[in-house]
């Protein structure tokens, strides 16, 4: 291949990842949940296969979930790493029986991840230990 | 008929895939940091139409591990399209190319999965399955910019010196 039509496959192809990632960026930057800073008092609650509830009222400032549930030491540092949850307040869902932490936020599956999910004064955050990849 | 699969054809397919596999498993824990992207660019550069059952066997194989879902039906196409792109554009060897051409890939990632949200959630499901994923997809892009960048030169020199690949050129030749 030549050098100059090997050079304008590579500048078309660079204008191309530009014009997305600033349109990507742009619709993102719009679009994205919002933070709301301050005090606020939520609920996180855990539904466990024996239908027993453990429940942790909490005052927080962390603006996302993922910051809430790391500050609370609730989920371990890898889950925060990864934005999913594997184990929280020390129950962990084992894959090899098919369990799973089912995230939802007053009672509604959650349209984000806890590392994008703002927290907001009054909200009820359940996580469900689900068993069976079939749900 | 040199269609034919040969015995060191499966096996190939076989050890490609479970490499695939392998480093699938080991980089799951960060999101949307992979190396297959890389790995399926190389694997069409040097390995041409074996790939494609590479990918179908490292498909099927993930949809065993990890939980059935949409996403099962997104790995049937979604590799095939990247097969594609690299075989249409196969005459370069320029690590910024191919590392440009896998951000492209990355970053609409989200958007080329989200073809069985459209149909099973509808028009606004399937726009926000995508808008709800543009941060992981802008993070997927820059993430196989890097590992593109960095790994496709040492990787593409060491899959030229397979034994495999010489005796390849010297049948084709």
């Amino acid at each position: 291949m030549s050098e100059k039509k090997s050079n304008k496959k590579l500048l078309i192809a660079v204008s191309i990842l530009l014009l997305l990632v600033v349109v990507a960026g742009l619709v993102w930057f719009f679009t994205r949940p919002k933070a709301v800073s301050g005090s606020k008092n939520v609920t996180v609650i855990l539904l466990l296969a024996d239908e027993t509830d453990i429940v942790h009222q909490i005052s927080t400032d962390a603006e996302f979930l993922v910051d809430l549930l790391s500050e609370q030491s609730l989920i371990p540092d890898s889950d925060v790493l990864a934005g999913f949850v594997t184990t929280i307040d020390g129950i962990t869902a084992d894959a090899s029986q098919e369990e799973w932490w089912m995230m939802t936020v007053n009672g509604e599956f959650a349209n984000y991840g806890i590392a994008e999910l703002p927290v907001i004064d009054g909200d009820s955050y359940e996580f469900t230990l689900t068993v069976g990849w079939d749900f | 008929m040199k269609s034919k699969i040969s015995l060191i054809d499966i096996s190939l397919i076989g050890i490609a895939a479970a490499l695939m596999i392998g480093v699938q498993l080991s980089l799951a824990f960060l999101p949307n940091i992979e190396l297959i992207t890389l790995l399926i660019i190389l694997f069409t550069l040097h390995f041409k139409s074996r790939t494609i059952y590479m990918i179908y066997v490292f498909s099927i194989v993930e949809c065993l591990i990890y939980p059935f879902g949409l996403w099962c039906f997104t790995y049937l196409y979604i590799w095939t399209i990247l097969y594609i792109v690299v075989w249409v554009l196969k005459d370069s060897r320029s690590a910024l190319f191919w590392a440009v051409i896998g951000a492209v890939f990355g970053l609409l990632y989200g958007s080329l999965s989200s073809i069985p949200y459209f149909i099973t959630m509808g028009l606004a499901g399937g726009i926000a399955y995508i808008v709800s994923g543009l941060s992981f997809d802008l993070l997927h892009c820059f993430g196989n910019f890097m590992v593109i960048i960095l790994l496709f030169k040492p990787l593409n020199t060491l899959l030229g010196k397979l034994p495999y690949i010489s005796l390849e050129s010297r049948k084709t030749d």
